[in-house]
């Protein structure tokens, strides 16, 4: 607890949350431009909006989520303060504080995006909204996603000092994340940035001859969670051995 | 031998690899891109310009301009750190010079990243067997980008000089590409230094940039990219130096 | 005496502190000046006036007969050599390549990056990085850089940061024949006298961001209090007789006596029946008249 909110005393004045802002509003926009697409009062609005918001956070919360990654390991980049912090720290809780941190930073992003997605609905008078379940699943499926990017881009953020190499590795997973719904499921899998939409239960079916989306829900993909912790762990032992091995 | 910035920069890209970046991200759009072309053959039935959209779309409104974002970080984290803008500073080179050098760099690598674009546009093309070859105004597209482009690069310079940490002004360019691509869609292109890449490049389809559109497209990148360095400049030499 | 560098109520305020006040500086052309004070003085700020890194906030610099402003700092900096703070550097290059890029800001030939690098004593770094330099050798290539292209004037900001002490030497020793060998005007920083003692004949002492006292060093010697320090065979009475006092270690302090005055002493304690076991000449050390200019009593 007290190593986090040191992390958190590190990014004071860092500007952290102006970018969380930014990015949020810049996701939101998109979602109410496609909301209004539909038209005020439109029957599926809700489930558009629930089917919309994960395609745009594989590009722009993946893209948040590796800002905020290299930002946490890179204050003690840019301080040259590994070797006092390792004097006083121990390796686990110094690195599982930093990732802490930015989990809870895309917490609040993710929880922002959802309290915007709601009132963005009940702005444009969509019937039916859908009940807490629906939203608590969104929530959390899509910080999940945060996760596994937070984890990887923070892995390499902490391996090179030049935050180049990792802000780079965001944007090329942004821009994968952007494509992977495309891609064949299997394919999808393999893409860090493509659980946005993997572990969203709104699913779209595009009827061919009305050319009319029609949403269905699909129960959530435990298994896909599964993947993803996995990989996500795996990035996490060889950053943690990476960096324990290394002479600071 | 005479003094210059220019070159001052250019020594400092040695032994950083950051160029391997502006082909790699081309080329994830351009894999992707090429992908998404292939599964989508029944709507997609222009050949060469379809495939063109698909390669450059996203990545002209958002991973080029997130892109170019980074470098401007990476240009001026070199001075942010320790006490570099000391020495630069203190060196008989003014301030607009020290700029200048670093948009020139900025734009050099803005350029790689176009050239990639284009020569992985044609490798895709020829490799899933499109007839021919495109025509040159694809060529004159990329070339407008790379003009135009001097424009994000100066604003971004700009952002990496007021805000010191890396991975914010990257940020600041996405939502610049994002707001480009809007001003664009709502014909207001012209308002926003973001749009100028989306513009040329034609990447959506709404029609290239005309001979009678060229006077106010290249009036556009000059002001904004002097309206950006000139702001530079004062903030860099009217403002006392820090060093971290 | 020509100056070289001159300052008139030079003085930079961040908000409601002032950090430097009212500066007048005076830097004899062809000397070294030590630019002395305790951390946090003001000396770092006031090289950086100097060469335009900073804006004064009231009071001007003249830099080689030449007022320090936005205009005229790409001139006067092409005649001054500079190592303000660290050492500026860039990690990820060598230490030629480093100096490349200051030859290149500065158009020098290429020349001069070897010159510099034997004075420094780095020529044989190779293809090291500098990230994997030690904090010394950081400093040398610091200081080839403020060398590089012969300046007439060479600002150093506490030089001797992170050398070894046969480093320091050989630094000093480089510092002290500049003037000689290159008719280069040194202002060098320190927080310690005894090595600005050694290195240069003109200092200014710096205090709260104001000038305590600027002079040739010798005149800051002379100023030194001298006494006379003596033990007898009644030292409570002696002290009465001299009203004089005596010091923790018992010792009877006298005020400094010329020849007559101090033999006149010794026959009238004999007179008396007390006898003079010791009898030294004291004088203070440069270090207390700097604690006393400077006001801190803390130890630097």
């Amino acid at each position: 607890m007290r190593t986090l909110a040191l992390e958190f005393a590190k990014l004071h004045r860092k500007r952290v949350w102006l970018i969380v802002l930014a990015m949020v509003a810049a996701t939101l926009a998109w979602v109410y431009v496609g909301a209004r697409q539909g038209g005020a009062g439109s029957p599926d609005g809700w489930q558009s909006m629930l089917y919309a918001a994960p395609l745009m956070n594989s590009v722009f919360l993946s893209l948040l989520a590796a800002v905020v990654a290299s930002r946490v390991a890179d204050v003690d980049h840019e301080a040259d303060a590994w070797k006092e912090l390792l004097c006083l720290q121990r390796t686990a809780p110094l690195l599982a504080g930093k990732l802490a941190c930015a989990v809870l930073i895309m917490a609040c992003a993710t929880a922002l995006e959802t309290a915007g997605i709601i009132a963005i609905g009940l702005a444009m008078d969509f019937p039916t909204m859908p009940g807490t379940p629906t939203w608590a699943v969104f929530f959390f499926s899509q910080l999940a996603s945060c996760l596994g990017i937070v984890v990887i881009v923070g892995s390499i953020a902490l391996r090179w000092e030049n935050q180049f190499v990792s802000i780079a590795t965001g944007l090329a997973l942004s821009l994968a994340g952007l494509f992977s719904s495309f891609l064949p499921a299997v394919l999808q899998r393999l893409v860090p940035s493509g659980y946005f939409t993997l572990l969203s239960c709104t699913r779209i079916d595009w009827v061919a001859s009305t050319s009319a989306p029609v949403f269905y829900e699909v129960p959530f993909s435990w298994g896909d969670l599964v993947l993803l912790a996995a990989i996500s762990a795996t990035f996490l032992s060889w950053s943690y051995m990476s960096f324990s091995r290394r002479e600071h | 031998m005479h003094a210059s910035a220019l070159r001052a920069e250019l020594v400092k890209l040695h032994r950083a690899p950051i160029w391997v970046a502006f082909i790699v991200v081309p080329l994830v759009a351009a894999a992707i891109g090429t992908f998404n072309y292939q599964n989508n053959l029944e709507i997609l039935k222009l050949g060469w310009f379809d495939l063109w959209t698909q390669h450059t779309l996203f990545e002209s409104m958002f991973f080029l301009q997130a892109l170019v974002g980074a470098s401007c970080s990476w240009l001026m984290r070199l001075e942010h750190r320790g006490a570099n803008w000391n020495q630069l500073m203190a060196s008989p080179v003014s301030a607009a010079r020290v700029l200048a050098a670093k948009l020139a760099v900025g734009w050099l690598m803005l350029g790689v990243a176009l050239a990639a674009t284009g020569a992985l546009f044609i490798a895709c093309g020829k490799l899933i067997g499109l007839s021919g070859l495109p025509g040159p105004e694809y060529a004159q597209w990329l070339a407008l980008a790379w003009v135009g482009g001097v424009a994000s690069v100066a604003c971004q310079l700009f952002v990496s000089l007021v805000i010191r940490n890396f991975a914010a002004p990257v940020g600041v360019a996405v939502i610049g590409g994002i707001t480009g691509f809007f001003a664009y869609a709502y014909d207001s292109g012209y308002l926003c230094p973001y749009a100028l890449i989306v513009m040329a490049l034609n990447s959506n389809g709404h029609g290239a940039i005309g001979a009678g559109q060229m006077v106010p497209f290249l009036a556009t990148t000059a002001a904004f990219t002097l309206l950006a360095l000139g702001a530079a400049v004062l903030v860099l030499s009217r403002r006392d130096i820090r060093t971290s | 005496m020509e100056a070289c560098v001159a300052t008139r109520g030079l003085s930079k305020a961040y908000g409601k502190s002032e950090v430097v006040s009212g500066l007048n500086l005076c830097v004899p052309a062809g000397s070294v000046y030590g630019f002395l004070g305790p951390n946090g003085a003001g000396k770092t700020t006031t090289m950086k006036m100097l060469v335009g890194l900073v804006r004064p906030s009231n009071g001007s610099a003249t830099v080689l007969g030449k007022q320090v402003t936005p205009r005229n700092r790409v001139l006067i900096n092409a005649r001054v050599g500079s190592l303000i703070e660290s050492p500026s550097c860039y990690p990820h290059l060598t230490a030629r390549e480093n100096l490349e890029i200051v030859r290149s800001l500065r158009g020098l030939s290429k020349s001069a990056i070897d010159e510099a690098l034997a004075t420094v004593r780095l020529e044989r770094t190779g293809t090291k990085l500098v990230r994997a330099f030690s904090l010394g050798m950081k400093q040398r290539l610091g200081l080839a850089a403020a060398l590089m292209g012969k300046p007439d004037l060479l600002l150093l900001d506490e030089p001797t940061n992170g050398l070894d002490p046969a480093g320091i030497q050989e630094i000093r020793e480089l510092i002290r024949e500049l003037p000689v060998e290159r008719g280069c005007a040194v202002l060098v920083s320190s927080h310690l006298l005894s090595e600005i003692d050694q290195m240069s004949e003109y200092v200014g002492i710096i205090s709260h961001g104001k000038m305590a006292w600027q002079g040739p060093i010798r005149e800051l010697h002379a100023q030194a209090r001298r006494w006379l320090a003596l033990r007898t065979t009644d030292d409570t009475r002696a002290a009465q007789l001299l009203e004089a006092a005596i010091d923790a270690d018992g010792w009877v302090q006298v005020g400094a006596l010329g020849d007559d005055d101090a033999a006149r002493m010794s026959l009238m304690l004999m007179r008396e029946g007390i006898g003079i076991i010791r009898l030294e000449e004291r004088r203070e050390e440069l270090e207390d008249i700097f604690l006393k200019l400077t006001g801190t009593g803390v130890s630097l």
